[in-house]
């Protein structure tokens, strides 16, 4: 960085104020919410009043505070193994949080580079990655998912692996469309015609300008990767079975609905929750970054 | 005998995408040092590909198919890359056409203004600020401490104009192509961005080539006048002579089509389709004689 005597740093310029995302009421909420989930999921072995994995059949499918039989110390009940659901929920959220944030991550990581490459460079780069996109989406996500994690097997970085492996290409479709946009403004021609080469002006120049598209998108995958883990902990083929996922809770407690409710319901309402929470945010930071870039 | 600062000769160039449709025929014009010269016609004219060859930024589906683009008599078109990279932004640059889009939104307005000048003249710290801030003060722009640290966003039209300008003759350049500078903006503030180019121009002794559609500001701002159609070269000239005395029937034809604020309530006349008729049938025969010889 040669441009140190420059007081305005330039990419983090259009962050300098945070007004216009506090100004968004959808940020502010989703954005609290899922700080403090995340604080819940970093925590949790301190705020987690049981272990999740202990049973103890003797408690069995207790049910929550506030109805008959409740049994102090466990707030919203236990399972059929006599396991407690609050902290089985809290442990989840690490895994659920884990998922979305490193696979949101990869995925936006090789699907943004994708598409900037492919929409800056066009020609050749253009073609192959755009033919692959389009092979990618012929096939049914979800198949694809089961299929990918069958073949890597089980367990959290296969989960992981899966996610990223299947959702690039929403990043590298909205990434490469929003670039050719910009490539085409007049102040890209400028940056030419001073005589900035084409990858300084990718980076420099483009990059800030299609990152806050990027930044939306990765909060919305966030919330689909913490679906597609659900799915996959659902069918039984995320991480070991008695491991507290939410997916695998909710798998759980479809068989013993009738008996116990609560062992279904709540794992669904965080999962409702959590997802609500990061399209929230990403559609809110699209329109809260978007004034500011683009007036 | 030093070479004239841009000198285009029998520039011919063609469109890969519209199946070899020619976008040059046979070019040529002169332009000398601290002149203004317009390049007028209308879309589609070539006039904007002309301005993009000087700079060096022809889209990949435009090919030149012959002639020269010489700059102090070096031809343009067979520099070596190295040498026409330190050209461009330094002695060649450019005033964007739209405002608007010209300023990157991400980043500040010294940052921007002060590409070249670190670029091109390696200027660093605080001797690059001061020159910023004299550049913007050149160009009339009050508070300029404050527009320095501002976003594009945050300025109006007339301004970001104004900082473009002061962009585009930060460097010290000996030519600078403005791109129809002024169709983005409301009248009132295209008459004061017109001066500004003029007094900058004047006072740097700057060659300036004015791209643009309309007569009515060729006359006010330049020298000489280079009107084109589909390409090619209808009539040169003087200013004064271009205006007052027009040779081509098209010529004629446009400065009549133009408003005329002395006769208020006879509307506007359009170009008649025989004068059309005629550039097709002039376009043509050229082209069969170049073919033919």
């Amino acid at each position: 960085m040669a441009d140190v005597a420059i007081p305005a740093p330039r990419s983090a310029g259009h962050f300098r104020s945070l007004k216009p995302l506090l100004d968004e009421s959808r940020v502010v909420l989703a954005g609290g919410f899922l700080i403090i989930l995340a604080l819940i999921a970093i925590f949790a072995p301190w705020i987690a009043p049981k272990s999740p994995l202990e049973q103890d059949l003797m408690m069995a499918s207790l049910p929550p505070i506030g109805f008959e039989g409740y049994e102090p110390g466990y707030y919203l009940g236990t399972d059929d193994l006599g396991r407690d659901v609050l902290s089985r929920l809290i442990f989840g959220a690490r895994i659920a949080l884990t998922v979305a944030l490193v696979a949101a991550t990869l995925a936006g990581l090789v699907g943004s580079l994708l598409g900037l490459a492919s929409g800056w460079y066009r020609g050749w780069t253009d073609r192959i990655v755009s033919r692959l996109v389009d092979i990618w989406m012929s096939f049914p996500p979800v198949l694809l998912s089961v299929l990918l994690v069958a073949v890597l097997g089980s367990g959290l970085s296969s989960v992981i692996i899966a996610i990223a492996i299947i959702d690039w290409t929403r990043f590298s479709r909205v990434v490469r469309a929003e670039t050719l946009a910009q490539g085409g403004l007049d102040y890209v021609t400028a940056a030419e015609s001073i005589g900035f080469s084409r990858r300084h002006i990718l980076w420099r120049e483009i990059l800030p300008n299609v990152a806050p598209v990027i930044i939306a998108l990765l909060s919305l995958e966030m919330g689909i990767a913490v679906i597609v883990e659900a799915i996959l902990s659902f069918v039984g083929l995320s991480i070991s079975s008695d491991a507290p996922t939410w997916g695998g809770m909710v798998a759980q407690g479809r068989q013993v609905l009738h008996e116990s409710w609560w062992v279904l319901v709540f794992p669904l309402c965080s999962l409702f929750a959590t997802v609500l929470a990061f399209n929230l945010l990403g559609n809110g930071l699209r329109k809260a970054l978007d004034p500011v870039m683009r007036r | 005998m030093t070479p004239p600062l841009v000198a285009i000769e029998a520039l011919s160039a063609s469109s890969v995408r519209d199946g070899n449709q020619p976008v040059l025929r046979d070019v040529s014009l002169k332009l000398e040092r601290g002149e203004v010269h317009g390049l007028v016609g209308e879309s589609g004219a070539g006039k904007s590909t002309i301005a993009k060859a000087l700079l060096g930024i022809l889209p990949a589906t435009i090919h030149v198919t012959g002639g020269w683009l010489r700059f102090e008599g070096r031809d343009l078109l067979t520099l070596p890359h190295g040498e026409l990279r330190a050209l461009r932004g330094r002695d060649i640059t450019l005033i964007p056409q739209d405002p608007q889009t010209a300023l990157n939104p991400a980043r500040t307005i010294e940052a921007q203004l002060t590409d070249g000048l670190r670029m091109k003249l390696g200027l660093r710290g605080a001797a690059l600020r001061d020159r910023a801030l004299d550049l913007l003060e050149e160009v009339q722009i009050r508070d300029p401490a404050r527009v320095l640290g501002s976003y594009p966003h945050q300025l109006s039209g007339g301004m970001r104009q104004r900082v473009l300008i002061a962009a585009a003759f930060a460097p010290g350049p000996k030519l600078v192509v403005a791109d129809e500078p002024t169709t983005a903006l409301d009248v009132t503030v295209q008459k004061e961005i017109l001066r500004l180019i003029r007094r900058m121009q004047e006072r740097h002794s700057t060659a300036v080539i004015f791209v643009t559609h309309d007569l009515g500001v060729v006359a006010k701002i330049c020298d000489n006048v280079t009107l084109l159609y589909a390409g090619k070269v209808i009539e040169a000239g003087t200013t004064a002579d271009l205006i007052e005395r027009p040779q081509h029937p098209y010529t004629k034809a446009l400065i009549a089509a133009g408003p005329r604020y002395d006769r208020p309530g006879q509307g506007l006349e359009p170009v008649p389709d025989s004068i059309f008729q005629l550039l097709r049938a002039q376009i043509a025969g050229s082209a069969e004689r170049t073919t033919a010889s």
